[in-house]
Formats: structure tokens, sequence, C-alpha cells
């Protein structure tokens, strides 16, 4: 019967080394937290199980130009601010649109990008999207917590234009996309920088832009320590012309978005 | 169709690396989950009425609360009251307290279903109470409770996917992760399932194992 009490011991044991491991991590020098969805080709996406993308490759600039170390954590992207606010990672590059209600949550850096949203369908699609009025009475698929889906539940669906049912929402737009091929939603939307990537997997057809001139920041939290520098080091990335090689790296072999 | 094949082998090991994780939040997990589920379950019997008031809430409420929710709070609740746990060690109390309230009751039928005689057998040796537990009662409790945990343990092992959405990276996200850059759900989602079956049976038949080493033969006890 001592075996027992041996294999119990051990066990806590164990488990109060796991505890106190994770624990200790903290003490050591400061790591730059930086969260991302990495879902989201070009911006963030994983390859051989490296993060790429854009927003990755900023991010990694601006580690070094703040010369921290720095760890990328992968979460659900309607999980990014809460992470921020509940100081879960310190920054969160996964291009973010800066808009009033998220900066009464987060900070956000200078803009490093610029977007609008489009309307996609499957490529063989006959219908025809003149103005935005026009999706109402189709059903439309968005990641949940990006602008597109919040413009179309601003829009639309507040002023009871759209039928809230006819919006579905994803926790990712890979899903949203999919379930469009499948034919189980009509459209989708999306920002035409990501839609740009997608269709570089499989062949999708742009309906329709929204031009919403969306900026891209990066967002830190309230108040944080980072923001001067995390500034600075993007404004250096911005003149010095890196931030414009980064993005053609990602997206010169798109195919010409008229084809 | 070979092309699809070849696809999901060479990258068959990304996958992989998502089983070690998975099988570390189930076991890390289900160790919780035991350590305060056989609490709970002697408590519930041997308890004091108060006590045993105390676990019955216990065990409601975390019964009745979804994973996912429970994740949650711990996760991006608990920091607002101080209390800021990595993401591991979230995943961790949020699965094991739902499991502690399960394996509360895989352990209170297998030590209800050992007769009191035996308590008061131990208590007229001249043993303490704790004593008769630990040496008489838990000993034999855990021979009868393999089967309702080796249950448990796989239900765990199926609920470990909900890691990801606090950021931690197990089978299913590598998997979502290929299919951002290869567009193949049908292929890559087949071969996480499939992982996770044979993860699944690998585990049910080495607790089969367990249970028939341990198994006393002939030794039965009669539901009462």
């Amino acid at each position: 019967m001592k075996k027992t009490l041996i294999v119990a011991i051990v066990l806590f044991t164990m488990f109060a080394i796991l505890l106190t491991s994770a624990s200790c991590k903290k003490k050591t020098e400061p790591v730059l937290r930086i969260g991302t969805n990495a879902e989201y080709p070009p911006f963030e996406f994983k390859e051989n199980n490296e993060f790429m993308g854009v927003d990755m490759d900023i991010a990694r600039a601006i580690a070094a130009k703040m010369g921290m170390k720095y760890e990328i954590i992968d979460m659900d992207f309607d999980a990014l601010i809460p992470s921020l606010t509940s100081n879960k990672i310190d920054i969160a590059l996964s291009a973010i649109t800066i808009t009033e209600d998220r900066r009464q949550q987060v900070d956000f850096s200078h803009p490093y990008y610029i977007a609008n949203q489009v309307i996609i369908a499957r490529p063989d699609t006959k219908l025809k999207i003149e103005k935005l009025e026009d999706i109402v009475k189709y059903k439309v698929g968005a990641q949940n917590g990006t602008t597109g889906q919040i413009y179309i539940d601003e829009n639309l669906i507040a002023g009871n234009k759209m039928n809230k049912n006819n919006l579905k929402k994803y926790s990712t737009n890979i899903e949203a996309i999919t379930d469009m091929l499948n034919g189980n939603i009509d459209l989708v939307i999306i920002d035409d920088s990501a839609a740009q990537g997608y269709s570089k997997l499989k062949p999708i057809a742009t309906l329709f832009m929204i031009e919403t001139n969306e900026q891209y920041g990066i967002a830190l939290q309230k108040n944080s320590l980072y923001l001067e520098a995390v500034n600075m080091a993007l404004d250096d990335l911005i003149q010095s012309g890196e931030i414009l090689d980064i993005v053609a790296k990602y997206f010169e072999d798109t195919p010409p978005a008229a084809e | 169709m070979l092309e699809s094949m070849l696809y999901i082998l060479t990258n068959f090991p990304l996958l992989l690396k998502g089983v070690v994780i998975a099988i570390e939040i189930t076991v890390a997990s289900i160790l919780l989950g035991m350590v305060l589920g056989i609490l709970v379950a002697f408590l519930k019997i041997y308890g004091s009425k108060p006590m045993k008031k105390v676990v019955s809430v216990y065990e409601w409420i975390f019964r009745g609360i979804p994973q996912l929710v429970l994740l949650f709070i711990v996760y991006f609740g608990l920091p607002e009251i101080g209390l800021n746990f990595g993401p591991f060690i979230s995943v961790v109390i949020g699965l094991g307290l739902c499991s502690s309230a399960y394996q509360a009751q895989i352990y209170r039928g297998a030590i209800l279903s050992i007769g009191s005689e035996q308590m008061e057998a131990g208590l007229s040796l001249g043993m303490s109470k704790f004593k008769t537990l630990f040496y008489i009662i838990l000993p034999q409790a855990v021979r009868l409770s393999l089967p309702g945990f080796t249950n448990e343990f796989t239900i765990v092992l199926k609920d470990s996917p909900l890691a990801y959405a606090v950021g931690i990276a197990e089978i299913l996200k590598y998997g979502r992760d290929l299919i951002v850059t290869s567009f193949r759900p049908f292929e890559i989602y087949l071969a996480c399932a499939i992982i996770y079956f044979v993860l699944f049976q690998g585990f049910y038949y080495l607790f089969r194992f367990i249970a028939s080493r341990y198994e006393v033969p002939g030794f039965l006890i009669t539901e009462q």
C-alpha cells in the first residue's frame, strides 16, 4: 500500500514543479509578447511552423530595433484585445484596423497600412453587387470581430436593412471562405489585402469594394510603456522604406486582380 | 488523391508536434482533476454535513459550466482580480476543474461500492478514519474506478483542442495553420481525426491493460 502513497506524492510534486516552473519564467528579462492570429495570409500565417507574413516581419523588425527578445503568441483574432487588456500579451499585430471602439480598450501605434473592404464570391458566381445595399438579400460571411463584420452590423443590420441571420460569423476568414466555396453562404466580406492573399490559393471573384480606408495599427495595452518605443521603431521602418520592401515581398507574386 | 496523401505525409511531423501538447494538457488536467476529485469524493462521503453541502455545490457548479466558458473565465476574467495565469496553466485549471467534478462522481461510486463494514472493521482494529481510508478503502476504490477513469481521460483528451481558444497550438490548430496556406480542409481535418482516433485507442488499450493487471481474479463486488 506504500506504493500508492509514493505514486500520489510523485504525482503531487510533478504537478507542483509544473506550476512553479511556469510561473518562474516571468522573472527573467522582459520579453516582448507579440499576439497575432496567424490564419490571415499574407499578413500572418505559418509555413513550416515559422511565423511569416507582413505583420510578423514588421514585428521582428520592431523587436530588433527595441533591442528586445520576442515571443509570438498565436490565438483567435477576437481574443487579441482581451489578451491585451488582461496582460497576456504586450503588443498585437494582426492586420488590426484602428477604430474608436477598439481605442477605448487599447492604445494604437501610428498606422502602417491602409486597407479597404471587399465583397467576394465563388468564381462562377452570377451575383451582381453594384452598391452595398445589394448584399442584403444574400447570405454573407465574415470573420468575427473584424471591421468587415462590424461594418455590416453597423450599416445594414442596425438600420434593419438586413436580417441579422443573413450575416454568419466565423472565427477565421478561411472558415468563412471555405463555407462560401462549399455553397453554404453566398458572399464574404473581407479586407482587400487578405482577399488578394487568398486568391493565390483558390480562385475567388471580387464583386465590390467598399472604400473604408482603414488604417492598420499595432495595438498595445492602455498606457503601455512600449508605446513610444514601438512608434519610434515603426516610424524608422516607414521612413527607411523597409515596410514597403516587406509588403512587396509578400504581395509580389499576386496574380493581377483583373484575371 | 496521391498528391493529397503526399501533402499529408510531408506535413505529418507538424501535426505530431501537436500530439505532444495534447497529451501534456490531458495528463496535467486529469491529474489536477484527480487530486481534487478524490478530495471531493471523500468529503462528500465522510465529511460533516455542511462540508457535504459545500462539495455538492462545487460539483453542481463545475458540472454545469461548459469547459470553454470556464477556460475564458480563468484566462481572461481572473486577471481582473489579480490572478494572471499563462495559457497552459489556464487550460489545465479549466479542464481540470471540470474534470474534477466528473472524477469525483467516479470515485464516489467506487468508494460507495466498497461496503461500509470495511470502514467499521478498520476502526475496530484501532486504525484512524484517515488511515482506514488511505490504506484500505482507497486502494480498492482505485481499482474499481479504472473503467470510469478511462472514460473520463478520453473525454478530456477530446476536449484538449479547446486550448487553442487561449492560444495553445495542439493538433487541430497545427492542422488549421496548414489549411491557411494550402486550402485542403478535407484532407487535413481527416488527418487530425485519424490522429485523435489513434491517440484515443492507444490510451484506451493502455488503461485496459492496466485494469487487467490490477484485477484480482475472482474478486467481485456486487452492487448494493
